[in-house]
């Protein structure tokens, strides 16, 4: 070990790399398979994977009903995405329950829910997961959940109704 | 005339010793800190493997087969260049791996602020409710990378320029 701490050559400093890669693979490797619950090796990271839940049933929404929901009055959107954004712009009459600050927001942000009511949870777009992460908290709350597939960035290009913080209609 | 030579390169020799003693000061110093930052860093992913792993997926930059493994890998990995950088085992190698990790760390986060994916940043903590990835962010990781630049230049520029070869800067604290 002394040799090689001293050894300035390539081939010491790529057998000290793979030394140091060869015992993170095998002790991480091994140190989960003693895990009650091991991590699988490799694993279903899709968006319909993702939002199924234990029991089978899913939790994504197509765009296009969570259109027809939404013109039917009969859900309420929530927005996962941080203040900032959801002042600049946001689906008409959606709630901000930012997923950064969800466990000091949610208790402002409960009485305004009707626990009977449809919640529709979104974010960015398909590259973000942070409404998915809101819909599992929601869902462990007792709420009745979906999330709506390509967020904020699909609900824009079908010209849907947005406001901004200051009320103002833009899309209506 | 021969006294002012004498005195001249031994104050020289003196001027020179004192530069590499901070140098090998703030080597030293530089690869505590970093690996303590690394041990640090690795102590929560690997209590938490699986929430890790959601993580390294939501930066959306791995396939998913690879996803779980460097979930499963990387803690380790980051705890023991934090040990070897303590104990000074494996040195050049774990210098060279802590620069790399360090450079790829900075440019995903970077990229993510750029293309504006809204993720924790996953660095110490796997709780959901850590704070996004900022500048603040960037501007730390840029700060251990900084330290690890250090380290490199000290181990392979700096040994490599000195006038005495056979006895590692390392060694002279």
């Amino acid at each position: 070990m002394e040799n090689l701490n001293k050894a300035k050559n390539k081939n010491a400093i790529c057998l000290q790399i793979c030394i140091l890669f060869s015992v993170a693979l095998m002790v991480g490797i091994s140190t989960n398979t003693l895990r009650s619950a091991p991590l699988a090796l490799v694993q279903d990271w899709s968006i319909d994977a993702q939002l199924t839940t234990e029991d089978g049933h899913t939790l994504a929404l197509g765009l296009d009903q969570a259109i027809v929901f939404y013109e039917n009055n009969s859900a309420l959107f929530i927005d996962a995405r941080d203040v900032l954004k959801f002042h600049e712009g946001h689906i008409k009459g959606a709630l901000n329950l930012p997923w950064h600050n969800v466990q000091e927001q949610f208790m402002a942000v409960a009485p305004l829910i009707d626990s009977d009511a449809l919640l529709i949870t979104y974010c960015d777009g398909n590259t973000c997961t942070l409404s998915h992460d809101l819909a599992f908290f929601l869902k462990e709350m007792g709420f009745n959940v979906k999330v709506m597939s390509g967020g904020w960035e699909a609900w824009l290009n079908a010209k849907m109704p947005v406001e901004s913080t200051k009320g103002s209609d833009e899309n209506a | 005339m021969h006294d002012f030579r004498i005195n001249t390169m031994v104050d020289n020799t003196r001027t020179q010793i004192t530069a590499k003693s901070i140098q090998a000061f703030f080597y030293h110093v530089a690869r505590w800190i970093l690996g303590m930052v690394f041990i640090y860093a690795s102590y929560d992913k690997i209590i938490h493997p699986g929430a890790f792993a959601v993580m390294v997926h939501n930066y959306q930059l791995l396939p998913g087969e690879l996803v779980n493994l460097t979930a499963l890998v990387l803690p380790w990995l980051e705890l023991m260049m934090g040990i070897c950088l303590i104990t000074g085992w494996l040195m050049p190698g774990t210098i060279i791996v802590s620069n790399l990790l360090l450079f790829t760390f900075t440019l995903v986060l970077f990229y993510n602020i750029h293309r504006g994916l809204d993720i924790s940043c996953g660095c110490f903590s796997t709780s959901p409710g850590e704070t996004p990835v900022n500048m603040f962010t960037i501007a730390r990781d840029g700060g251990f990378l900084l330290l690890s630049f250090y380290l490199f230049w000290f181990e392979f520029v700096s040994h490599e320029s000195s006038t005495d070869k056979t006895e590692s800067p390392r060694m002279r604290i």
